[in-house]
Parts: structure tokens; sequence; C-alpha cells
């Protein structure tokens, strides 16, 4: 008997006068005892079975095993193998070697289990809702009625409701996890009495920190984190995916769309041409749930090990989140308890088969061991912020383009005073230069490296007035690249740059580089060859020696004839390095000098009269024209300059993991006992496991169902060939277990043979199928719930209560609990007045001990902790570092993120201790709690500032004698920083980078850090953390 | 009892009805008859076996040594140096980084001699440990299943590759509880130096899905042992301890309003914390210790070194902590092999056999377990070429040792074949390792059990394992 069904049974035989027994429930009492005791020989796998024996249905325990021997002979107790065997004192069933006897209390509920006929039922999870949930769940009454209907029966007594303030409480965590603020409460008891929570209600519901609470849930479902997991535990980006969930919650987006496009949001995608851009952006960047799994590229792995194990993460994850079902059990055989085979296992993880994933675990070499890392395919997101820069971006091109047009029909218009000036000069004489950089970089393209322009009087700019200084003890590189500005060669043309060689560090070699036709194969190198890039042993133009090196301490050029490093005539340059080996280097203005006042086929086209002109001539005229005049060109540099600024843009979009499928799915074999290396089993087709019954396909004519398929399975009802229910089932049991802290089933990730029975069955059905209902209208189930009167009720027990029911299981109270690793911060920062509520965007870094990640490698990593306001970020944005979990979010139960959890465990450790006493955000925030109540008006007494620090933190008044421990330790710390007042600079003094450390009203730090000390005690309580 | 109601008083009201929920009842209750069945229920069973270790002591040479280096003697090997590997070894085997490549077996680059009484079989890379020949079982017929090292290691630690599993310590501590008042039961070490080291995940000593109480608590050799032992700059102890009292006496307070039995558990962690505060940084102070004693060990303090961290594990093991797990990286040797074992021998040969004598010496070898080895072993074949080539990964046959604790000294357990590929007598799985470690602490590795997500999870999973009984006391 498991211990749920003893308290359940206990209490009802406790309860009832008579003291009869209650009749045996097969689902309550039977299942768990077979299930736990007998099924590991007698159960689902086939493989397993012992004695040819089953015990799962009726069918199979009463059927004939030998003539006139049957397992179970309902009704006869004597005649049932079964029994004979398990009371058999010489050769029991269970068998000794299982270590596991039946208890006394499980053999007597056998015992009358077979005597009262031996029922079957199929188990909860897999039947429909019964017919008085879909008949009453519109009653607004229900849910309290069928909660009261069991205390009467146990004799449970029900709390009364709450007090306001507690409930205040209650729903700011529950709801936005967070306090509410000193004004809140005030707001919400000025309220008359019965508008109070419905007004509270609908404003958190309403509020952008609902989805942040929600998502702190989810994103432990779908074990959302910032590294790969595996090995190095680089970062990955998929950020966005977080900041959707969010918003999604937030929004109100149906359940069973939210469904959809995280398994398949590709698929919705490319199956719904009219889904508007945003929507589309953001389907994909739901799928990123399927990319969620931990991921490696460590040397020597093979690609089909990890194929099988990244297959079985996602069977184990999805089939937990939607399901409540632990699939990934059959991985090596039948499942033990559950209906789920080796076969169904593999079939479920073939939907996943056609995702596109595997680029790093083919080329694990090339180029991974960095942090972030790349995850191919990653998609660029074009944020709401960059979207409204975008827009208007877009808005001042089209008129800049207007204007180049403009200008450039106006220099087609003064053609015969342009060729009276082009005659001109060319009867002057002269060569051209074209800047290619100087003072300031403004080509366009990309860059890398430092191009900071510098001014030194020591060393004054050989050209302009600045140049740039590059520096190293090695190799070094700076470049820019696929410029806006281009410079076409012509044929005797020549780059040149200037050059200072620093006399007291002089480089080995230094190398000029062009690009064209994208190719960088074009090289001149002065010095010796030090420089490896390109390094051919003999000259070549993608490594051409140009000789010595100039003369150090003072201006030189550089000159390349272009030819010598293969660029010849018509090439455009649209990319330049510099390079150097060693040493500090200044370079200045860098240029394309070409021979002739104009390219030599302007010449020949001017010389000849108007009238014998060719088309080509006009062409090469009207294009030289343009480009030389001052109006054109002016127009264009606008024009450059905006199309950099939207290169800028659009190269700086974050990118995030999504869902691309494979035109070709990978085949999947059902692998014998999981062996990878065994590639003799059969092929599988996607399918979901065969006892509930075949996915329908959206387009039958698809050869296969697809994970979009599976989604729309997963939220379609019964009656049209889904399992809408049962996944209603698992969602509305872990919002409830989210308000109430136990779930109507308990079991919340676990619906299957060996979890627990649910409480309240009616009631899990009646609000499944209401949800469904609803749309699948997550707020909505929310109010629902919370609207009730069980909601309300004082977490303090009446009676008997706590003894009948410890564990809560019949709601006859609230429940009390600690809060979430993220909202234990939430709670302090804002207590603080710290909390910076900003919302997405990349993860945050808030101070952590040093050294954390001093085992990681590939790369070796250094923690750049936040300096700005984004350390005092909400907890859910906190960087999540799935092997090196920050500190504080470990100590309060926060998970790793390496596998689905459905429940945290809360457990209340010394190292949570540590955190709230030394934590530096904890003491930043006790100093922010004092600075808030020294900063008012200062004729108030030192109990009024503690009661008000109390209040901040507690939503409450302190009593008399919570007021005086207050008082006590504030008069100690004031003696003790007085005693020692260069302690109490210390402590002032301490403050992470950002924070102000300046004492408020200009009180000596003795007196501040005394008031710290105070405000640590009262961000230390229990109650400042408790959901009561 | 009373040690099994501390542990309850520490564990979270919620975990801990989560905990009688999974169904542990029923076989407690019946073998603690009269006991509440509220207590019965949210331990494990009871040691049923009569222990001879109190504590292990986990000496992980991370990166997977070679046991052709260490205790596995092949002169066959030898003579084959250079030669192709016969095909009839690898064909269909898991390879690691030689995939593809061309593959030749590589002779030992170690003497081996005879050493002790016994007359052990041990290289020359290990001077030290060889004089310890007498105290040691050496198993050289050790596999595992997983060929690259993070897998490897959660293999080694948790008997699976099945995220979010708990670790051998956790698993130890579950069933045994503390001895300690001042410190957490199960406590790792990681130490600095050494080469390039292969990252290593806080994972390895998760508890996984049981109470975070569990996990092993990183100490660290430099900086603050702890994470936030130190009080905040300006507090000082009597400060501290104000604040402690203060807030214990308001959350008593609040315990009178509420009966909210949760907050005597966290006063009573409140206050374990501020003596752990005290407790911890002496214990990790080991300048206290004779200059003999640092000099057998080749510690400094606050080195941060293998040497150190020895000598740490004793001192915690003296406090009481069940499971202390020392991880030294860098034995990945994937070429260098000589070169590299010079320095991986060089950090840990010393303090590994001084560790063994130390203990010795206290009277305490005989109930601690002492465990040496990595994640897995190292081909036969080369990798890489040069004067000085490296082996890759290996999984089907490799060394390790294990000491004190009920095990015999001067045994060697089992053997590869000639060429050192494939362990094929007296062949010890991970999960056979496990039972035996269990086996010595008195704990029965098949009721070593917890229900989760539907399965009585055990630390020797699913399959059969077996007590190596050949190398027990």
């Amino acid at each position: 008997m498991s211990f749920s069904t003893f308290i359940l049974a206990s209490l009802l035989l406790t309860a009832l006068p008579s003291g009869d027994p209650l009749p045996v429930d097969f689902t309550r009492d039977v299942r768990p005892i077979l299930s736990s005791k007998c099924f590991a020989c007698h159960g689902p796998d086939a493989e397993a079975r012992e004695a040819d024996l089953s015990l799962i249905d009726f069918a199979s325990a009463t059927r004939e095993l030998a003539p006139g021997v049957a397992a179970i002979v309902p009704g006869d107790l004597d005649a049932s193998e079964a029994w004979l065997r398990i009371i058999d004192d010489a050769d029991p069933m269970p068998p000794r070697r299982a270590h596991d006897p039946l208890s006394d209390d499980e053999v007597a509920t056998i015992r009358r289990w077979i005597e009262s006929g031996a029922s079957y039922r199929p188990h909860w999870a897999y039947v429909e809702p019964t017919e008085i949930a879909r008949v009453s769940s519109n009653d607004a009454g229900v849910v309290d009625r069928l909660l009261d209907d069991r205390h009467a029966s146990l004799g449970l007594l029900g709390s009364d409701a709450a007090d306001p303030v507690t409930l205040l409480r209650r729903l700011s965590f529950d709801l936005a996890g967070l306090p509410p603020s000193p004004a809140d409460v005030d707001a919400c008891l000025a309220l008359p009495p019965d508008e109070r929570l419905p007004r509270t209600v609908d404003r958190l519901l309403a509020s952008p920190h609902f989805g942040e609470r929600l998502a702190v849930r989810w994103l432990d479902l779908v074990r959302y984190a910032d590294t790969v997991g595996y090995h190095g535990d680089q970062e990955h980006r998929v950020w966005p995916y977080r900041d959707w969930v969010i918003r999604a919650f937030n929004a109100g987006m149906p359940f069973d769309r939210f469904t959809r496009w995280q398994l398949a949001g590709d698929l919705v995608v490319d199956g719904d041409p009219d889904l508007p851009e945003g929507d589309r952006q953001d389907a994909l960047v739901a799928s990123g749930y399927n990319r969620l799994v931990q991921t490696s590229h460590e040397g020597g792995l093979q690609l089909k090990e990890y194929r099988a194990i990244y297959m079985a993460d996602r069977v184990r994850n999805t089939s937990e989140v939607w399901m409540a079902a632990t699939v990934g059990c059959a991985q090596c055989h039948d499942h033990k308890y559950d209906p789920y085979t080796h076969v169904d296992y593999h079939a479920f993880g073939a939907f996943f088969a056609d995702i596109d994933d595997e680029a790093h675990l083919r080329n694990p070499y090339d180029g991974y061991n960095t942090s972030p890392t790349r995850r191919e395919p990653e998609m660029q997101v074009t944020t709401p912020d960059a979207r409204r820069r975008l827009e208007d971006i877009a808005q001042r091109r089209a008129t800049a383009q207007r204007r180049l047009q403009a200008a450039e029909t106006a220099a087609d218009e003064t053609s015969p005073a342009w060729e009276r000036m082009m005659e001109a000069r060319i009867a002057a004489g002269g060569d051209r230069t074209q800047t290619w950089v100087d003072d300031v970089l403004d080509t366009g393209g990309t860059e890398r490296g430092d191009w900071t322009f510098h001014t030194d009087p020591a060393i004054p700019a050989r050209h302009g007035t600045a140049y740039r200084v590059q520096r190293s003890d090695g190799l070094v590189q700076h470049y820019t690249v696929d410029t806006d500005r281009r410079i076409r060669v012509e044929p005797d043309s020549v780059l040149e740059a200037w050059i200072h060689l620093d006399p007291t560090d002089p480089p080995a070699a230094v190398m000029l580089q062009a690009h064209a036709d994208g190719s960088w194969e074009h090289r001149a190198r002065w010095g010796d060859d030090s420089i490896s890039y390109g390094r051919t042993a003999d000259d070549s133009p993608a490594y051409r020696r140009m000789g010595d090196l100039p003369p150090t301490g003072g201006w030189h050029r550089l000159e390349v004839p272009l030819a010598e490093i293969g660029l010849t005539e018509g090439v455009d340059i649209d990319g330049i390095a510099f390079t150097q080996f060693g040493g500090t280097v200044r370079w200045d203005a860098t240029s394309v000098r070409q021979p002739g006042p104009a390219p030599p086929e302007v010449v020949e086209a001017l010389r000849r009269p108007r009238g014998d002109r060719s088309a080509e001539d006009e062409r090469v005229l009207a294009a030289h024209r343009r480009s030389s005049d001052p109006a054109v060109d002016a127009a264009a540099a606008a024009l450059a300059t905006i199309e950099a600024e939207r290169e800028h843009v659009v190269s700086t979009l974050p990118t995030t993991l999504y869902t691309r499928r494979l035109e070709t799915p990978r085949e999947v074999r059902v692998l014998p006992r999981g062996d990878w290396l065994d590639e003799s089993g059969p092929m599988v087709a996607p399918a979901v496991p065969a006892f509930l019954g075949e996915v329908p396909r959206r387009d039958p004519g698809n050869p296969r169902a697809d994970r979009l398929d599976l989604a729309d399975w997963l939220v379609t009802p019964a009656s049209e060939g889904g399992v809408g229910e049962m996944t209603a089932r698992v969602f509305v049991n872990r919002i409830w277990a989210m308000l109430f802290g136990e779930g109507l089933c308990p079991s919340e990730e676990d619906f299957g043979g060996q979890g627990r029975p649910p409480t309240h069955a009616a009631l899990l059905d009646l609000l499944a199928v209401d949800f469904i209902e609803s749309g699948w209208d997550v707020k909505a189930l929310v109010r629902r719930i919370v609207l009730t009167d069980a909601y309300a009720r004082s977490s303090v027990p009446v009676g008997d209560t706590a003894a009948l029911d410890p564990a809560n299981l019949h709601y006859a109270r609230q429940t009390r609990h600690r809060v979430d690793a993220e909202f234990v911060r939430d709670i302090a920062l804002s207590a603080g007045g710290l909390l910076d509520t900003d919302r997405g965007g990349p993860s945050v870094k808030p101070p952590q001990p040093a050294g954390l990640y001093r085992h990681l490698n590939f790369p070796m990593r250094r923690y750049e902790p936040d300096t700005d306001d984004a350390q005092w970020r909400r907890g859910v944005y906190v960087h999540w570092q799935r092997q090196f979990l920050h500190p504080m979010l470990k100590a309060f139960d926060a998970p790793s993120r390496e596998a689905c959890v459905a429940t945290r465990s809360v457990s209340n450790t010394p190292l949570a201790a540590l955190v709230l006493m030394n934590d530096p955000v904890f003491v930043a925030a006790a100093r922010g709690l004092a600075r808030r109540v020294l900063a008012d008006d200062s004729t108030a007494s030192d109990r009024d500032r503690l009661a008000h620090a109390w209040f901040i933190a507690l939503s409450r008044r302190p009593s008399e004698s919570e007021l005086m421990v207050l008082e006590r330790l504030l008069q100690k710390s004031r003696r003790d920083f007085g005693d020692m007042p260069e302690n109490a600079i210390t402590l002032v003094d301490a403050a992470p980078r950002g924070e102000s450390t300046a004492s408020p009203h200009g009180r000596p730090p003795t007196e501040f850090a005394a008031w710290i000390q105070t405000c640590r005690a009262i961000l230390n309580l229990h109650e400042t953390y408790t959901r009561e | 009892m009373s040690e099994i109601l501390a542990e309850l008083d520490a564990m979270s009201r919620r975990r801990f009805l989560g905990s009688l929920s999974m169904g542990l009842g029923a076989a407690s209750l019946s073998q603690w008859p009269g006991a509440l069945p509220a207590v019965a229920a949210a331990g494990p069973a009871p040691p049923l076996l009569l222990p001879k270790a109190k504590r292990v002591i986990f000496l992980c040479m991370a990166g997977g040594p070679s046991h052709l280096e260490t205790f596995d003697h092949k002169p066959r090997l030898v003579e084959l140096d250079g030669q192709p590997m016969p095909e009839s070894y690898t064909r269909g085997m898991p390879i690691a980084q030689l995939q593809g490549k061309e593959l030749r077996c590589l002779g030992s680059r170690a003497t081996f001699r005879q050493h002790g009484e016994s007359g052990q079989s041990i290289s020359d890379y290990l001077p030290h440990i060889a004089t310890c020949a007498d105290d040691i079982a050496i198993v050289n017929s050790m596999v595992t299943e997983q060929i690259n090292h993070d897998p490897a290691h959660t293999f080694m630690n948790t008997g699976t590759i099945v995220p979010d599993r708990p670790s051998m310590g956790s698993w130890v501590n579950y069933g045994l509880g503390s001895l300690s008042e001042n410190l957490p039961g199960f406590v790792v070490l990681t130490s600095v130096g050494g080469r390039n080291p292969q990252p290593i995940a806080a994972r390895q000593w998760s508890s996984g899905f049981l109470p975070s109480k569990l996990s092993g608590v990183e100490f660290h050799g430099q900086g603050d042992p702890v994470h936030y032992v130190a009080n905040p700059p300006g507090i000082t102890t009597d400060c501290q301890s104000n604040l402690v009292d203060a807030v214990a006496e308001l959350n008593r307070l609040r315990a009178e309003t509420t009966r909210d039995p949760e907050i005597d558990s966290r006063i009573a962690q409140h206050e374990l914390a501020f003596r752990m505060q005290a407790s911890i940084p002496e214990l990790m102070d080991i300048s206290e210790e004779s200059p003999e004693t640092l000099e057998m060990y080749g510690a400094v303090p606050g080195d941060g070194s293998f040497a150190s961290n020895c000598l740490l594990a004793r001192r915690l093991a003296e406090r009481g902590v069940r499971f202390i797990h020392l991880y030294h990286r860098g034995w990945d040797h994937h070429g260098g092999l000589k070169q590299y074992m010079d320095v991986c021998c060089d950090k840990c040969d010393q303090p590994t056999a001084a560790l063994l004598k130390d203990l010795k010496r206290r009277g305490m070898l005989e109930d601690t377990l002492v465990v040496w080895g990595g994640e897995f072993g190292r081909t036969p074949m080369s990798q890489g070429g040069g004067s000085d080539p490296g082996r890759d990964h290996h999984i089907k046959g490799f060394s390790m040792f294990l000491a004190g604790g009920g095990v015999l000294g001067g045994v060697t357990h089992g053997a590869t074949d000639e060429l050192g590929y494939d362990a094929v007598q007296d062949v010890v799985h991970v999960r056979d390792l496990h039972a035996t470690m269990l086996h010595l602490l008195g704990l029965d590795h098949q009721r070593l059990s917890v229900p989760h997500q539907g399965l009585d999870v055990r630390l020797t999973g699913v399959e059969s394992a077996r007590i190596v009984r050949e190398i027990l006391t």
C-alpha cells in the first residue's frame, strides 16, 4: 500500500462511525499495490513476464493458466492461486529475493478485493472525464461544493478565509511572484471588502509579472537554460524563447496554440501563409522548444550515440510535459508499469527525427569551443525595439534614395558644363586618389578589431587629424570587409598606406591585404615571414614579399601596385586588412592612387566629338559624371550611412535556436535494449503509444505523421480523435498545485500506474473539461481557481485537521511554503528598492562567488557580472548555467534544468541560510531597505522607521514584541559600530558596483550601518519568503 | 533513531511528505515496529548488514588514467609495439577520437615491478602507492559503458546517464545519514594544477531527485572554502551572532501565531549555518598540521593542490563526513603520454600514499573505504604521432584500486586479455563496484531504492549487480 492510500484509508476509517471499511476501490486501493509489488514480473512488459501470468487486466488475471488453475477467481479466495501464493509462508509472493513484501494492510486489501469480485477499472488517467464533469462544469460553486463534501465525509474542519493582507500577499506571490508594495496593500484595504479579491485578481492577471511568474514553472518543465549542459557547458543563445513564453502567458495565448507553436512552430508557419509576420517569427521562436535538449560537441563523440541521447531526451521531456507520462522508461524494454512498449518509445521519438540539429555532432572540431558557442540552425529575431528602429530607417532610406535620384538627374542635366570642366582637368594632368580610411571608419560593411582613431601631440597624424594604433605581442589583424564603398581597380592602380613604426617596440612584420571578388588572397608584407596568414614558400600574389620594414620613428608610405597582388583591371576592392606581428604600429590614411586625372576610358570617350560617341561611351561618361559630382557624392554618402545603420541593426539582432525541418527525416530503428550500436531492429514511423490510438493526420496523403499532428492530437478532445482531456488534466493539475501547493493528483510528474491516483478525480476532470471549453484559456483557469472559497482559506489548520490530513490532500486549509528561488531574490531586491522590473532580453549576470566556473573548460570561462541596473533584474532573467547554477538559486532548490522538473523540492538548508545572511546581493538589499526607511521625514522615531521597514517587507505592522526585538538589535548594532566605526564604513561601502554608497541625509556611517544590520534581520525572516 | 530524527528535522516538510508519498511506507514500516509511520517512511531501509566502513574517500582521477601505465602489466603489448592492432579486438567496438584512424599497438611506457610481501605488480610511475601494495586491492578488470568524459563520469557517479539521478555520495548519505553536526555529509574537493583539464560538472555531485541537502557541497582549497561562508565585509562574528539571535527570536514569535513547524527547522538551519561559519574555516586551515605531516603529503597550506586536498580529506573524515570525493583533473592523455603521466603522477602519487598511511597510523583506515580510479581507462592502441604518442578513451577494461574499510590488502582481482583490451577474467562492472561499496557500508544495493517517476531507482540500476566478495576481508 502506498502511503497516500494509507492516509486516505485511515482517514476514511476514522471518519466512518460504523467502523465498516469502505468498499475496495480498484484505482485507489488495489492498482497501486499491483503496480508496485506485482507488475515488475506480471505486468505490461511481456519479455520480463514470469509464469506467463499477467495481472494487468481482468481477462489476463482470471485466465486459466493450467486446467482448473487461475491466478484470480473472483469471489473465491481459496481457489485463487495468486492468493494462495501470497499467503504461502514457505515461498511467498512477491518472492523474498525482491525484498519488497506485502504489508499486512496490503494483504487485507487484496483479500477484500478478490472477495468482492476482483473488479478492474482502466487506469484513471487513460479514461475520459466522467459525464458529471461535463454537466456541471459551468456551475460556479461546484469546486467548493466538491471539496466541502469531502471535508464533511472525512470529519475535516475547513479553515476560515485568511485575513485580507495574507490573501493579498498570497495572490501576489502566486500570480506575480512578487510581494505587494506598501501602496498595493493600502489600495487593497481601501476597497470595499467584497471587491478586494476580484479587483486584486484582475490587477494581477493584467500585470506583466503574471507571465514571468508562470514562466518560472514552465521553464522548469521544458528545461530552458542558457548553456548546452554537457561537457564544456558553453552558452547557447535561446533567450528569445524565454521571452516568448512570458509574453505568451501575458497575452493570454490559448494553451492549444501555445502547444502547437512549441512542438511544431516551423510546421505551423509552413502550413499557414496567412499568418501575420509577427506571429510567424514568434511561432519559430517558440519552436526553439525542440532545441532545449542538452547538447555536446565533446571531441570523440559518436554521432549515433548522441542521436539516441537527444531522442531519449525529447521523448522523456515531451511526454512528461504534456502527458505526465514516463514514456522515456521504455527506452530499453517495454514499460514495467504502464502500457508503453519499447516500440512505442521509438515511434514517439520518430516524431522528432525531422529536426535538423546535427551540425555540431558531425563536425565537433569546427570551432565550437567558444562561449557562446554555435548550435546551427539559429535564426535572427527582430525584437520590438529593433522593429521600430528598422521601420524608422526604412523611411529615412526611402527619402535618401529619392534625394540621390534627384542629384543624379541634376547631374545629367549639367552635363555640358561638366564636360568643359573635365576637359580642363585632363589638360592640367595629375593623378586621382581615392581615400579608403582616414580619421574615421565610414566604409560601411563589417569590421573586426579596434577601430578607434587616436590623436597624440607627440606624434601628429600624417594625414587628416587621427590614426589607429595597433599593438600586439603576436599576430594581430584588424579589417573591414563587404564595404559599401568600393574602389574599381585600373591598370596601374597603387594601394598606399601611411605607417609609423614605434622605435621602442617595432613589429617583426606588417601586411596590407585587399579583399575582392570574395577572396582575401591578395597580400603584401614587409619585414620577416612571421605573419602566417597565407604564407607560401614562394613569393606569390597571395603572399608578396615587398622587402624590409620602413625605418622606425617616422611616417612612411607603403605602396603596393595592385597588379602585384593579383588585382586586375575592373575588379572592385571591397575590403582591406592591416596585419602585423608584434610591436606598436600607427596606421594612418589608406588610399588607392589611380594614375591620370580620369580613368582611361573616360579620357578616350571625351576626346571623341559628341556625335561620334558610341552608346558605351555615353554610359562610361554618365557613370563617371555621377561618381565625380559632389552633390551625387553627398547624396550617395548619406544613403550609405543609413544603409550602414541598417546593417548594424540587423547584424546585432539576437539569434535564437529554432526548429528547422529536414526534408528527409532520419531513419529511426528500434534499438534492442536501447543499444545504439545494434542496428538490427525494425524501422518505425512516428506514432503515439499504440494503446492510445492513432494520430489523425492533417493531410491523409502525407505518408507519415509529423510534429504538428502530434501537437494537434495532444490538444484535440477525445470526441475528435485526440487526447485533449488528458493534456488538460495534466496542465490544470499543475496550475492547481501552483495555487495550493499540491496537485489534485499529487504526482504532478507521473499520471501513470506508479504515480498516485488523484484525490479529487471528479474535480480534476471538471476543471479539465472547463479548460478546454474555455478555449484553453489559462488566465480564466487561474481566475476560476483563485476565486474559490478554498483558495482563500487561512493556512492555519483548525481542529484536528493537521493530524488527520498532514499533507493537506483535501484542502481544508491553504498551504504554506517558501516561495521559489527566483522569487526569494525578487522579494529581497524589491524590499531594498533595487528591483529592476525591465522585461526580456539577454540573461543577466548578478554578482556571484569568484571562481564558480573554475572547472569549466573549452574555453576557460570568466564570469563578468553586470554592473548596471541589469544586476537587479528579476530572477527569471538570471543566467542559467546548467552545470554551475548561481549558488543563490541552487541553495533555494532551483533545478539545473538538465531534465524536466514538475515539482521543485523545497529544502531548508544551512547553505540557504548562508545566502540570506552573507550573499552580497542580500546585504545590498538590506542596505537599500535601510536607505528607504531613513530617507523620509527626518523627525520620525526609530519605532516608526522600524515599523516602516517591517511593513515594506511583510505587508503588516510589527507586534509590540517584534518591535522590541528590532529595537534591541538596532541599539546593539549602534554600539557595535560605534565601537568600531571602521566596520561601519566597510559595510556601508561594500556595495556592488552600480549601487550608491552614500548615506541617506548625511547620516554618519555608524548610524547607517546599524540600520543596515537591523534590516538584514528582516530580510532573514522565515515569513519574508513564505507564502501563507 | 535520533540521527534519523535529526535528519528529518533538517528536511523540508514538503519534501518529507513528498517522500512519504513515494511509497516507501510499507517495507520500512514492517521492519520498524512501533516506529512512527512518518519517521519510518521518511528514511530508507536501515542498514541490514554489519558495516565495515563508516565513510568513503573517493579519489577520482578525472580524464581516465591509463591502466597500462599504472597497474595492468602487459608484456605482449610491448612486443607488438608499433604493429597493427589485431582487428579481432576492435571490430564493432565503440571508439572515441580514433574513429576511422589506423590502429596500432602502443607498448607500455612504464616499467613494472613486484611490490610488498604480496608482490603486487605496480608501475614505476607510482613509487609511493607501490609502498602501500599490501594495503590495496587492485581491480584490473573494470568495465564501464560510456566512452566520453562527461557521460562516463555521470555513469561512474550515478550508475546511469539519465539526468537528475543522485550521485553515490548522496545515496550513501541518504542511506546512512550524516555523522557530523557542523558539516555536510558529502563534500567535494577539486584540485588545481595539472594540464589543460577536462571540465567537470556540478552534476557529478548532485543529489538528483533526492533532497538537495544530500547534494555534495564543494569546498574550495583557495578563496572562500564554501560559498557565502564568510561574513559580509564589516560584520564581525559578534554582529553576526546578534543577527542570528534576533532572527531566531522573531521567527519564534511568528511560530507562536502560525504554528508552522517549518519555522523551527529554519531557526535550526540558521544556527547551523552560523556554526559552519566557524567550523569550516577551522577545518580548512591545514597550517596547524605538523610539518612532518605536511611534508608527508607534500601539502602547502592554501595551495589547493591534490596533496592539500588529500590531507583535507583526512580532516573531513575525522570530523564525520560520510563521503569525501576528490577530483584531480588532467589524466586525459591523448598525446604526450609519458610527459603527462610524469606530471599527473608527480601531483597524485605521493599524496595518495600519504593519505593511506596517515589513515592507517591513526587507526582510521579500517573503517574508511578509499577508492582510486578514473571514469575509464585508455586504449592499448596509440594515438597521435611523434616521439611521445598517447592513448584514446577505453571502456572495455581498466584498473582501479580499493583500500581500507573491509577491503583485503595485497590482492589483484580480475584481468584483461594479453593486450589489455577486454576485461576477460572476473569482470567488474561499475554497478558491481557500487554494490561492493554499499555492501561495505552496510547497505544492501537491492534495497537502497527510492521510487521516482514510476521506477524503484537504485544506484546499481535495474540490471543485477554483484558484490566483489573476492576482495573483501
